[in-house]
């Protein structure tokens, strides 16, 4: 028998989509625990998931363990939920909003309040049916997107993302200096050539 | 009982304790989850005084159990009570005059010769209210003594061999403080809340030495804190925490100063630098004019 491991209240739309951020945490390096994803499932349960301020903390406190993987977590999360990291880094200061007083949204931002709003309501009989719904997809989003409304976050990602492709397609000279494995009798000028100009002796 | 994240924040305010949000939630999921929260951060910026502040805010006993390198289970845990269970062996001799050895050993190692430390304690508490138990300096002791910690942290139960296992009847509130000498055991790790407290911002660091100094005038704070933050940019052995502002600013009062100047800084160099390096490096940036 399975042990009931969060209240039913839970928002279960939700789940997969945090669990799809857990194993994204897990893909770059972070150590999520299946009992730190648990926990932080139980945790979502205790404060108002529409605050995007609490619901980073709460995220943060649960599955981080060291002290490195903050900066990790933090580009994820931001890129991931799609929040403003302006308006949370703003917060985490020692002002704080009640959980009556939600705080104001960019407009761009509102759909995704109101999408995560809703699955805070979401109730018991609409459980078997999430996977038919269609989930909200950063990635969807980024394509619909005119790169003139790019922030400079994306840009600067975008630049990172073109360099990395640049390098791997690249042409490539050789350049190596090591004799290959392959078991050949065949004369290797240019590895011999090198050899004699970075030799110390000076001999030839 | 505290039911939300505004009323921790509000709560540890009122205690003196200026926090910020993320740590105000992570006591908060802390708390109704019953999981240990383990801070790390450097020296100096408040984490031993976390434990405090819980135990004030929820008015509850605070058991605090100072790590230090050799610590072992007889020293955390529970030790018998030779001299007594001597005494006792002796008194049961004389009134007899028999020796039932079965009714002996059955005394000797109750509850009754058990003497208490500090990770007992929590467990054996009989009040209403959960107490803290404050683990401080972790990274300090072996990491067997860590590994002898995931018994109590998980489960919060002990087992002793001549008694059996007792669990905790509420489980207590668990604060940890590391000041990273050490990685800590990810089997530790992942039984915790993880919290990491950095050196404040300009403006909360006055909001605390105003709060916790609230004798030292206005302008007089703005420039120690301003100070202290232009300190932390350098990189010195041992960047002066929380801590170290706050022990200078009562130095300052101390001494009845008004404003900082160059003989007063030369005075309470002390109490910011702990090293006689760091005295050194700030002194030769502080003729150069750079920074100061």
């Amino acid at each position: 028998m399975s042990k009931v491991l969060f209240s039913s209240q839970f928002p279960s739309k939700f789940l997969p989509r945090l669990l799809d951020f857990c194993r994204k945490l897990k893909e770059e390096g972070v150590k999520v625990t299946l009992h730190q994803e648990i926990d932080a499932c139980r945790s979502l349960q205790y404060i108002n998931i529409s605050n995007h301020n609490d619901f980073y903390c709460t995220l943060k406190t649960n599955l981080l363990s060291r002290r490195e993987d903050i900066q990790i977590f933090d580009e994820i999360f931001f890129h991931y939920w799609d929040f403003s990291k302006k308006e949370i880094m703003e917060k985490r200061g020692t002002d704080y909003t009640t959980e009556d007083e939600p705080a104001e949204y960019p407009d761009e931002k509102e759909h995704l309040y109101l999408e995560i709003a809703d699955y805070a309501q979401d109730d018991l009989k609409e459980e078997k049916e999430f996977l038919e719904i269609p989930a909200y997809s950063p990635a969807e989003r980024l394509l619909e997107k005119d790169f003139s409304t790019f922030e400079d976050e994306y840009l600067e990602a975008i630049k990172k993302a073109i360099s990395l492709i640049a390098q791997k397609i690249k042409i490539k000279k050789s350049l190596r200096k090591k004799a290959s494995y392959k078991k050949t009798h065949l004369f290797d000028l240019r590895r011999t050539m090198r050899k004699k100009l970075s030799s110390k002796r000076g001999d030839y | 009982m505290l039911n939300s994240i505004d009323d921790i924040q509000k709560s540890m305010e009122k205690a003196k304790y200026i926090c910020d949000r993320s740590l105000a939630t992570s006591v908060y999921i802390s708390q109704v989850l019953g999981k240990p929260l383990l801070l790390e951060g450097e020296a100096g910026v408040g984490k031993t005084e976390v434990g405090k502040v819980i135990a004030e805010i929820f008015q509850t006993k605070l058991i605090r159990l100072q790590c230090y390198e050799g610590l072992d289970s007889a020293h955390a845990l529970y030790e018998w009570n030779y001299p007594k269970q001597i005494l006792e062996i002796l008194l049961s001799q004389t009134k007899k005059g028999k020796n039932d050895n079965l009714n002996i050993e059955k005394t000797i190692f109750s509850e009754k010769f058990l003497l208490q430390r500090p990770l007992l304690e929590p467990i054996q508490a009989q009040s209403e209210v959960p107490v803290v138990l404050l683990i401080d300096e972790i990274d300090r002791s072996d990491e067997e003594f860590e590994a002898f910690l995931l018994e109590v942290l998980s489960d919060f139960q002990i087992t002793i061999p001549e008694i059996g296992t007792i669990k905790a009847k509420k489980r207590p509130y668990v604060t940890i403080t590391s000041n990273r000498t050490r990685e800590l055991h990810d089997a530790l790790k992942r039984r915790c809340l993880y919290h990491w407290i950095d050196y404040p911002s300009f403006e909360k660091e006055l909001r605390i030495v105003l709060t916790k100094v609230p004798e030292l005038e206005n302008k007089l704070t703005q420039q120690i804190c301003d100070l202290m933050q232009r300190i932390r940019e350098i990189d010195f052995l041992k960047k002066p925490g929380i801590a170290e502002t706050l022990d200078w600013a009562e130095a300052l009062v101390a001494l009845n100063k008004d404003y900082i100047d160059k003989d007063t800084l030369e005075e309470t160099l002390g109490c910011i630098f702990k090293y006689r390096e760091d005295i050194e490096k700030f002194r030769e940036l502080y003729r150069e004019g750079i920074c100061f």
